[in-house]
């Protein structure tokens, strides 16, 4: 049949169902010289083109044909390897008809046996992606988990598909009926077909001026007549390609319904598609398993180690959200030649370098590249080049870090910032990146590296200020050499206050603000040839009385000469001496712990905050037993990655009470009221720890220096609650509260545009429906709870809301590290945010 | 510059604008996977048999400044072989036209 003839065809069965004389039949008549009969109907046209044929022969070898073809290995590959046969059950049940219809029994029975066959390996596969996608959960491999989410999906799909056409072998009369699937299919051909016809009809209508609506079977054979000669070619040039990619023979067996999506897609439909559409295309190509398969095709045939790609995965499923984002950014950037004045904020280069280990190639390649310009040129790069070349750094880098396991040992990135910084939270805001841990192999500190290198950009380390940041910088590019100290004191102030004023063109957003592992960039104002002359002139030319008063602060206590000079006053520092309790509160060395007390003085609580940064995350460490991971995977049920993440937070709790009590021992508070209950705090979490999870710490003595804690061994307490903490200030309980409010709706509500359209969590099904809201469900519940797809009409809200179940529990863990919240025995989700609520407001 | 304008650089230049933006963190952090693991293949591709088994030895060594020197001199064109490796996968996965 050629396409003109099934124009003919779908036009006369268009015309059937409404009863009428079709354009199909008045084109027939005329194509047979006037002899035929306008008034045909579908099967006339049919016998009258030759095509009331019975249903096609099923020899043997068409059965094989079909066989092979329904098997036939292709892109939609069923097994996890993306390289399986995939089973088209459409293509199966159309074999069986087909069979039927012939009665070929024996093709029947090969073909039916094909068809179990493939169902049973299909209900195999859905089975083993669930079991995979459990696997990966159990081990916090969340992308993992997601890849084979897709592959269980797609594996479902297939199944679902079987159970679709199972009915094309009817029980009874043994024969072949149409199934659902089938009925879907040839809705959707007829709807293709109409489509087309319009578009042809509405093709031949502007081109010879012809309205068929509007003509009688007369009238259209009249029009016909002075058309005729060339209709034909018409219809042909300009539909023959679409009905050639949408004719009901071939669409049947070439559209499959899982590529559907894909198939009717075009490029008008991408154009207009819906953020939601454009979402879910976009995934869909990332997760393509078939690329993913392709990939470790190439790999496999460059012989690259199997290990060594999986590593890559691995390692990046570790690295903190934040960095991500910067990194990707960097290679996509830098690679694809786009953004050319984009360039990556310091302070992120600084904790990916940081966090890789990898300052040291970082710097040498950002050298080479700056050299290699500024020999060139003889002017210092601009500003784009430096991007540029930024880029390219970091890119080799984060290369040689992540992709080169060998080089990394596995404490350099800690898990436990993914949970802690949102993307969101740290690229949005503009807030600094979570400063991570140096590697174990990496010596020399990294602003050593990144200094000795002639770099511009400086990284804070614990203690440090912009003050001695700037110091360092000065010195390591020689411009203090010849100076006495007052007059490097006076240029050091001059290039701090000018950061101070223009703090965005180095990389911060304010001085007082930077965290250990972020980046300064100097080279703006180091380079700043006029700058620098006319300040180092002012320096040699300070007065006497004015060298005087700089000496004055340089005899100062250390603690305030090393602070910022501002206005003749000294700022303070962050270190134990400047700040020991105060106001019940005790700074140390970046934790605040603050002491709450009751009106007769008494301690009843003691909460601690601020971020554990490198070195402390190393010492923190220390205090937990070889093997201690083992340990909590052995004894603790639920989520293993939450799990070993409360051990390590409570860890570096204990590090941090630890630190605090030292600092009350050096000022001769070791036996104050204070120390007793920090000591008793340190007990108490240590029980509480090890009741759930078994040993994981070390003894104390091995640990905590002589008379800093008690030697004895800590007394498993029960009932416990060392942050169980209240408050009777109607102030802080009104925070607490609009604390709790705002957490519920993060995850279920919607604070709308300017309010409007705003829905407080706490009202929403997914939260107070008393079966499945999340209100009542405990916290143990929630993390361990799995996706799942419900029957019928099961309501999908709270825990069986998948997208809301997972939202909440990626929330659950950002609050507990945020807020150092410790989970209780049978905590619910409101009892838990009620309390990290109140805890936050006390911070405040 | 801020986080927030690399980030808005990204999106534009990537055609996500629109998408939520957990949906654009996922899909930039995994076409950062991808390109890794594809810039690690293209690495392999280029490297001899035996270049492969000293770059073998160099890693394990723990150095990263010599991975860097190995790779300046036996993938000389490494800026390059990432932007290949970037269009494609930009390309492949339809993210970029």
């Amino acid at each position: 049949m050629n396409n003109l003839e099934k124009q003919l065809i779908g036009a006369a069965r268009n015309a059937d169902a409404q009863g009428e004389s079709s354009i199909g039949a008045q084109l027939m008549s005329k194509l047979s010289k006037g002899q035929g009969d306008s008034q045909l109907r579908t099967e006339g046209i049919k016998q009258e083109l030759g095509l009331s044929s019975p249903a096609p022969v099923a020899t043997e070898e068409i059965t094989e044909k079909i066989i092979k073809k329904a098997t036939l290995p292709n892109k939609n590959g069923r097994n996890h390897r993306g390289n399986g046969a995939k089973a088209n059950p459409l293509v199966l049940a159309e074999a069986i008809k087909s069979a039927d219809a012939t009665n070929e029994a024996g093709d029947r029975a090969k073909i039916v046996s094909v068809f179990n066959k493939e169902k049973l390996a299909i209900e195999k596969e859905v089975a083993e992606t669930s079991a995979r996608i459990q696997e990966a959960q159990k081990a916090g491999q969340t992308d993992v988990a997601k890849n084979w989410a897709i592959r269980h999906k797609k594996a479902a799909d297939i199944l679902e598909m079987f159970a679709s056409v199972a009915d094309v072998i009817d029980s009874e009369s043994g024969k072949t009926v149409w199934g659902n699937l089938q009925r879907y299919s040839k809705a959707r051909h007829e709807q293709a077909q109409s489509d087309l016809k319009e578009r042809g009809l509405e093709k031949m209508e502007e081109d010879f001026n012809l309205d068929f609506t509007t003509q009688t079977p007369g009238e259209g054979v009249a029009l016909l007549d002075r058309t005729i000669p060339t209709l034909t070619d018409v219809v042909e040039s300009e539909v023959s390609a679409d009905i050639k990619q949408e004719s009901p023979a071939e669409s049947v067996d070439a559209i499959e319904p899982l590529e559907e999506a894909a198939t009717v897609e075009n490029i008008s439909s991408v154009e207009k598609e819906t953020p939601e559409e454009k979402k879910e295309r976009m995934l869909k190509a990332i997760y393509n398993p078939e690329k993913q398969s392709a990939i470790e095709a190439r790999a496999e045939k460059a012989a690259v180690p199997k290990e060594l790609l999986r590593g890559i995965g691995e390692r990046w499923n570790k690295v903190p959200l934040g960095y991500k984002f910067a990194i990707s950014g960097a290679l996509i950037l830098t690679g694809a030649g786009l953004g050319a004045s984009a360039a990556i904020p310091v302070a992120t280069v600084g904790g990916i370098m940081r966090a890789l280990g990898m300052a040291g190639l970082y710097t040498a390649t950002d050298e080479k590249l700056r050299t290699a310009v500024e020999n060139k040129t003889g002017d210092p790069r601009t500003t784009a080049e430096k991007s540029r070349h930024q880029k390219l750094a970091i890119s080799l880098a984060v290369v040689v870090g992540l992709c080169l396991p060998r080089v990394l040992h596995d404490s350099v990135l800690n898990p436990l910032v993914d949970f802690a910084h949102s993307p969101h939270d740290s690229i949005s805001s503009g807030s600094s990146l979570p400063p991570l841990e140096t590697p174990a192999h990496t010596t020399a500190p990294i602003t050593e590296n990144l200094v000795s290198a002639g770099s511009f950009i400086e990284i804070a380390k614990p203690g440090d200020s912009i003050w001695k940041m700037a110091e360092a910088q000065l010195s390591a590019h020689g411009s203090l050499a010849g100076l006495s100290p007052e007059q490097q004191t006076y240029l050091i102030d001059s290039v701090k206050d000018q950061i101070t004023e223009h703090p965005d063109q180095f990389g911060i957003t304010d001085i007082n603000t930077i965290q250990v592992g972020q980046g300064v960039d100097f080279e703006i104002i180091l380079n700043d040839k006029e700058f620098m002359d006319n300040a180092i002139a002012s320096a040699k030319g300070l007065a006497p009385e004015e060298v005087a008063s700089i000496a004055n602060y340089e005899n100062a206590p250390v603690y305030e000469t090393e602070g910022y000079i501002e206005n003749g006053q000294a700022e303070p520092l962050t270190t134990p001496e400047s700040n020991i309790l105060e106001n019940n509160t005790i700074k140390v060395d970046g934790t605040t712990g603050t002491f709450i007390k009751a009106a007769d003085g008494t301690i009843t609580g003691f909460v601690t905050n601020g971020e554990l940064v490198y070195p402390q995350t190393i010492e923190a460490q220390k205090i937990l037993n070889d093997g201690w991971r083992g340990v909590v995977l052995s004894n603790a049920t639920g989520e293993s990655s939450l799990n070993t993440s409360v051990v390590e937070n409570r860890a570096f709790a204990i590090y941090q009470h630890e630190q605090i009590l030292h600092a009350l021992d050096q000022h001769g508070g070791q036996f104050s009221k204070e120390a007793d209950f920090i000591r008793d705090q340190i007990s108490s979490m240590v029980a509480d720890t090890e009741n759930t999870f078994g040993d994981v710490f070390k003894d104390p003595t091995e640990v905590y220096p002589s008379g800093l804690v008690e030697t004895t061994e800590a007394t498993p307490a029960t009932n416990t609650a060392p942050q169980e903490v209240s408050s009777t200030d109607p102030e802080i309980i009104k925070v607490a509260d609009q604390q709790f409010h705002t957490r519920v709706t993060d995850v279920l509500g919607s604070k709308g545009l300017l309010g409007f359209g705003a829905v407080d969590g706490t009202t929403t099904s997914d939260w107070k429906n008393p079966e499945f809201g999340f209100a009542n469900k405990t916290v143990e519940e929630i993390m361990n709870a799995k996706p799942i797809v419900l029957p019928g009409d099961a309501p999908t809200i709270g825990i069986n809301n998948p997208s809301k179940l997972h939202e909440m529990q990626d929330y659950f863990r950002k609050v507990f590290i945020e807020t150092g919240t410790n989970l209780d025995k049978g905590d619910t989700a409101e009892t838990y945010l009620k309390r990290a609520s109140m805890l936050s407001a006390l911070h405040k | 510059m801020e986080n927030q304008e690399l980030r808005e650089v990204l999106i534009k230049e990537l055609g996500l604008e629109g998408l939520p933006p957990e949906a654009q963190d996922e899909i930039v952090g995994k076409l950062g996977e991808i390109i890794l693991k594809s810039t690690t293949i293209a690495i392999y591709e280029k490297l001899s048999p035996g270049e492969r088994a000293e770059f073998d030895r160099i890693t394990a060594e723990n150095e990263p400044e010599l991975i860097g020197r190995f790779l300046e001199e036996h993938v000389p064109d490494m800026q390059s072989l990432m932007e290949t490796e970037v269009k494609r996968t930009l390309q492949d996965f339809n993210i970029k036209e």
